[in-house]
């Protein structure tokens, strides 16, 4: 345990506290025979009993002055909860109308929800249930950018998905690079418990056979779990439910991609954002995932001491008192 | 009067009244010290302009020449540190011609790590277009913390070098009430133009920019690309376009404090060229971006202080008075 102080300076008053041990100790009491009496020896130790306490009285406030604290450091801690990776498609496709909602007008857009703010909702919801996970976050478009490292802090997660909500998004769509970034993010991290890549996005890319490849040999390498939650485009067919082969693939570039994923050794879920129970299958999932326990490393925050110091300066005072209130003033 | 009197004669004598003072004073001190007090705490949103030009190595840092973004990050690490808690720090990117926000505005102390990390992650190549339209990026920054919260001030962390180049007459213009957010832009860069490299995988150099790979001039002076090659725009300026050309000196680099500051007015923000940590640290601190929130402050060593004062007087100072012993009459 190492202990720190915030202002050093105040530590000059420890020279105080050094004072009552060399204060003669005056007899309260003048009585002529009084140094005929030989010394006690209870007597001396309780004098330096007494003198001890009024020093230490004063270094612990000197002490508490000083501002200690125990700096923050990291314990290993054994708990549940998965690390997340969120893949959010931050494209210029995203600002479009999401599909799962009723209109009477293919064309009009007006008025309607776009797909990002659905994605943002329900990854908002999805956190705000399972907080005990750590997450990282992820934006794609041209290039991947990484937004957050996986940390545990609920709030700058939310600020994160809520930066979404600023501005429009960029160009173009890129998920192969996207993933395979998603999936680095486990790179230097010890296997600590279930790892989920969560894709949010609208639609599907064309993957060439070597992104295919190094993909799937990247998941299983570092044992990630592929879910992803798909946002469907106004006219444009599911990948999952209703989603039939008549459809050329070539109008259902999500579906090609939903195809490949099924094709993974790994685990991969598809979830659709329409399906109103889609977000709380997704939850149970990753609860199903992570069965095993996992070892974390817990930042305990810097923490004030103050009081301890307080409360043993009091104890002493209180001592003190009983001391004087008990002695003898006079006869 | 009299009463009054003994009282002072009997505290200077007595220990126990001050050892009786000093247990209260710590007991208030333990338990009723925290209290919401106002405070200047900040509320930022950092745009670091990550574009090409952000690479030039100008800067001496520690006595190290270092780029143009690794000082800004080095500065924004500071302020990170030094900002009091209860501010709230959100950070940008710039590159092409907008500002893309990776999150909005969190509390400084409680996610300092994720902050640090995420800083970090900030590099030339998460850009995704090589542009660097500074006006319509700061317009957008201005924007972007215009949406997070009306007191999230904005600081525009840049060396002003607009590519391509724009026409002088014909600028991007600022849709946006002036001064409907208050910050400043950050000048950041030497005075002396540079050449920008060419970075590889490692960040090595591998080359520099040459004069025929930039645009050197803006697009306006260029004239029509219709149906006459080269048909002059109106309102625009085209003599000399040739010479302009070949006189260029856009594949070089350095601060351009004319044009932020240029900027700085029409927006109302303010402008300040960035040159240590500490400097940065001065300016973010300004009154007039800080706002009043209660934060807990504790108020402890007001009681303890005084409960210091009472021991060392009854301790080290009082008088021990000897009682003549009291003959019974």
């Amino acid at each position: 345990m190492n202990i720190s102080v915030a202002y050093p300076w105040v530590l000059f008053l420890l020279v105080l506290a050094a004072v009552p041990l060399f204060t003669a100790e005056k007899a309260l009491v003048r009585y002529s025979t009084l140094t005929l009496v030989p010394d006690d020896k209870v007597s001396v130790l309780i004098g330096i009993v007494l003198r001890l306490s009024r020093s230490a009285v004063l270094a612990l406030l000197a002490l508490a002055l000083s501002g200690p604290f125990l700096p923050e450091k990291e314990i290993e801690r054994i708990g549940e909860g998965a690390q997340i990776v969120l893949l959010l498609d931050r494209s210029r496709s995203m600002d479009q109308p999401f599909g799962g909602q009723p209109f009477s007008n293919p064309l009009e857009t007006r008025g309607s929800e776009p797909k990002g703010a659905v994605a943002r909702r329900l990854l908002s919801q999805f956190v705000a249930d399972r907080r005990n996970d750590k997450y990282g976050m992820l934006a794609f478009s041209t290039q991947p950018i990484q937004v957050l490292p996986l940390t545990d802090k609920t709030q700058i997660i939310r600020a994160a998905i809520d930066a979404g909500n600023i501005g429009r998004g960029l160009s173009e769509t890129d998920v192969g690079a996207g993933i395979l970034n998603a999936i680095r993010f486990f790179e230097a991290q010890p296997y600590t418990g279930s790892r989920v890549v969560m894709l949010v996005s609208d639609g599907g890319a064309r993957l060439d056979q070597t992104t295919r490849l190094h993909i799937a040999d990247m998941l299983k390498r570092y044992r990630v779990a592929l879910y992803w939650l798909y946002i469907r485009s106004r006219n444009s067919p599911g990948i999952i439910a209703g989603s039939t082969d008549d459809t050329p693939d070539d109008v259902a570039p999500a579906r090609v991609l939903h195809d490949y994923f099924e094709t993974l050794e790994t685990p991969y879920r598809a979830f659709d954002a329409e399906d109103p129970n889609a977000l709380a299958a997704a939850i149970a999932e990753v609860n199903e995932l992570q069965s095993l326990p996992i070892r974390y490393l817990d930042v305990v925050p810097k923490k004030n001491i103050a009081s301890w110091f307080y409360v043993a300066a009091m104890v002493l005072i209180a001592m003190l008192l009983l001391a004087e209130r008990t002695e003898i003033k006079r006869w | 009067m009299k009463s009054y009197r003994f009282a002072v004669n009997y505290l200077s004598v007595q220990t126990w009244p001050w050892l009786v003072l000093s247990l209260l004073l710590l007991g208030i001190a333990t338990t009723r010290s925290s209290i919401r007090l106002p405070h200047d705490t900040y509320r930022y949103l950092f745009v670091m302009d990550i574009t090409q030009s952000m690479n030039v190595d100008d800067i001496e840092f520690d006595d190290v020449a270092t780029t143009r973004l690794e000082f800004a990050k080095s500065v924004v690490a500071s302020a990170f540190q030094e900002l009091p808690c209860g501010s709230d720090v959100g950070l940008a990117i710039f590159a092409e011609h907008r500002t893309f926000v990776l999150f909005t505005p969190v509390e400084v102390c409680d996610h300092y790590r994720a902050l640090d990390d995420m800083l970090e992650k900030v590099d030339w190549r998460i850009a995704w277009a090589a542009r660097s339209e500074i006006a319509k990026g700061l317009y957008s920054a201005i924007d972007a913390a215009h949406k997070s919260d009306h007191d999230t001030r904005l600081v525009f962390l840049t060396d002003g070098h607009e590519a391509p180049p724009i026409n002088k007459d014909i600028r991007p213009p600022y849709g946006g009430d002036p001064g409907s957010v208050a910050g400043f832009i950050g000048g950041i860069g030497g005075p002396v133009p540079s050449r920008i490299p060419h970075l590889d995988d490692n960040d090595n150099i591998v080359g520099y920019w040459g004069r025929d790979e930039v645009m050197q001039i803006d697009v306006y002076s260029l004239g029509r690309a219709t149906t006459e090659q080269g048909e002059a725009m109106v309102g625009v300026n085209m003599v000399d376009v040739a010479r302009r050309i070949a006189l260029g000196q856009e594949h070089l680099s350095s601060l351009r404090e004319n044009y932020l500051r240029e900027l700085a007015m029409q927006t109302g923000l303010d402008y300040a060229r960035i040159d240590s940590p500490s400097a940065f640290i001065k300016g973010l601190r300004q009154q007039a971006y800080a706002r009043r929130t209660p934060v807990v402050s504790d108020l402890g060593w007001i009681p303890t202080t005084l409960a210091f004062i009472c021991l060392t007087y009854c301790f080290v100072l009082q008088p021990r008075v000897c009682h003549a012993p009291t003959i019974p009459r």
